[in-house]
């Protein structure tokens, strides 16, 4: 692609820090945000634990006015969006209200509201449903929010694919700008869903981990994987036209997006191999890139073991055993569904700026025949230039993003 | 019989904006649209009129309906309506 495409702001929410700063200090330190679940009790459920935000209170951040009318999930990816565009200094009403644009991911909708509006519904009837339930329950209602209060008409979406789904809105909102449609974009994703009915939702899954000691339920590329812990919360970014932010600002971006691909899997009776390997090749022919220009990897860190061998041999198979420094932050909040990709990319982005690759938690005991190598216990100091992000979705997504440092 | 402190109180909760609160008369006359509530807020206010004082306006009316002045005329004065 020609035109160049660049990220010029960022906003966390992270069950280690409601801050970008605060996120990447906690991950550095090698923080543990997984804990027993604290809104209700978790006893009657197989699996307890979560990556949960603390602390968080939506109306020290955003309009009275917006409260009503918004589940959790929406509150945090507003707070999100408010940082990212303050991060990046931009007016949007200078840049062209119908040039900005915004496209995000959510797979579970706000379900805490929707939760007690069913329970309106059968306990007290039909007409006792709040109005807004009609659009806070929805997993474009964050697009939409963020689109009215900031005053984006640009191109508008949503992406829905399980955990891949961040690095997809992230990559539609690159296409938005390279063919011209918008000059910047609000861009990510963000995922809250943890009251009882959304938790069970969670438990579908049949994969998530029935442990409870926080430092042995998610386990990823080790011998003791037992499943996953879900968290929330995710990250929204500013992206950016190259040469529109050169000309409104002489802040250097956080980095470029220069590669990006999404594949499916074949249906699993088939036999075939999975879809991994192929959307790492095409995001690497997508930036111009050789693996060997990579010199670090996000993993997806699915933390199922036949999973994480699928990730292993897709990762020795383009970069050849041991062959790239593999980083799993997730090991520290849980799996954010669409909030994991992007949070993934807020700490590539700054491991780029850095030159440091934050520590894999928890994590002793390496499969050997995976043949990567995983930072685990303490942060690596090297030079980084370029960063490979991967998300996979439950159903079959997989999905790559290329960054890279901008000098 | 509805007062506009009672109206204002439904408001301001369905919309989330305390500041409706504080306004007291010199609202009667200030249009919705004007104070920032939209159709979900005056559907939302058509609903706890009902359950609260049991006085039902049609969605398709309190679409019509401008002001707090105009709904505590609907409410008030049944002659109004036609």
């Amino acid at each position: 692609m020609s035109t160049d495409v660049v990220i010029t702001g960022m906003g966390v929410t992270a069950p280690t820090g409601l801050s970008v700063k605060e996120y990447w200090n906690a991950t550095l330190a090698g923080t543990q945000g997984i804990a027993p679940l604290q809104e209700f009790d978790p006893s009657p459920y197989t699996a307890r634990l979560a990556g949960q935000i603390t602390g968080f209170e939506a109306k020290e951040h955003l309009p009275g006015r917006l409260l009503p009318q918004t589940d959790r999930v929406t509150r945090l990816a507003l707070v999100a969006a408010d940082r990212a565009l303050e991060d990046a200094q931009v007016d949007i009403a200078e840049l062209g209200t119908y040039e900005c644009g915004v496209v995000t991911s959510n797979a579970t909708g706000g379900f805490e509201f929707s939760h007690r509006e069913m329970q309106r519904l059968w306990t007290q009837g039909p007409d006792r449903v709040s109005v807004y339930q009609c659009f806070a329950w929805f997993y474009a209602v964050n697009t939409g929010q963020i689109s009215i209060r900031h005053k984006m008409r640009g191109p508008g979406g949503v992406v829905v694919a399980e955990q891949a789904g961040g690095l997809d809105a992230i990559g539609h909102a690159r296409r938005t700008i390279t063919r011209g449609r918008s000059r910047l974009m609000v861009t990510g994703g963000v995922e809250s869903s943890f009251d009882p009915w959304g938790w069970v939702s969670h438990l579908a899954s049949g994969t998530v981990s029935t442990a409870t000691d926080p430092a042995t339920a998610y386990l990823p590329f080790d011998q003791q994987a037992c499943g996953y812990v879900p968290g929330e919360g995710g990250a929204l970014f500013v992206m950016e036209d190259a040469e529109s932010a050169r000309g409104r600002t002489d802040r250097r971006p956080y980095g470029k997006i220069t590669g990006y691909a999404a594949t499916f899997d074949p249906a699993p009776e088939t036999q075939r191999p999975s879809g991994l390997r192929r959307a790492l090749d095409l995001a690497l022919a997508d930036a111009g890139l050789q693996p060997d220009a990579i010199d670090l990897v996000v993993a997806d860190a699915a933390g199922v073991a036949d999973l994480d061998a699928q990730e292993a041999d897709a990762l020795r198979s383009v970069f050849g055993p041991y062959g790239v420094p593999v980083c799993a932050p997730k090991t520290m909040v849980g799996r954010l569904m669409a909030g994991g990709g992007p949070l993934d990319v807020v700490c590539a982005l700054l491991a780029l700026r850095d030159n440091v690759i934050p520590p894999a938690v928890n994590v002793t005991d390496v499969v050997d025949d995976y043949q990567i190598d995983l930072v685990r216990d303490n942060p690596r100091t090297c030079p980084l230039s370029r960063a490979l992000v991967l998300a996979r979705g439950a159903g079959g997504f997989n999905s790559a993003v290329i960054v890279e440092h901008t000098p | 019989m509805l007062n506009i402190d009672q109206l204002l109180q439904i408001l301001s909760e369905c919309s989330g904006d305390e500041q409706a609160l504080a306004q007291g008369d010199d609202i009667l006359d200030r249009e919705f649209e004007l104070l920032g509530y939209d159709s979900l807020v005056l559907l939302e206010t058509s609903a706890q009129l009902k359950h609260r004082y049991n006085i039902d306006i049609p969605e398709d009316v309190i679409r019509d309906l401008k002001t707090p002045r105009a709904v505590l005329e609907y409410v008030n004065v049944p002659a109004s309506r036609n």
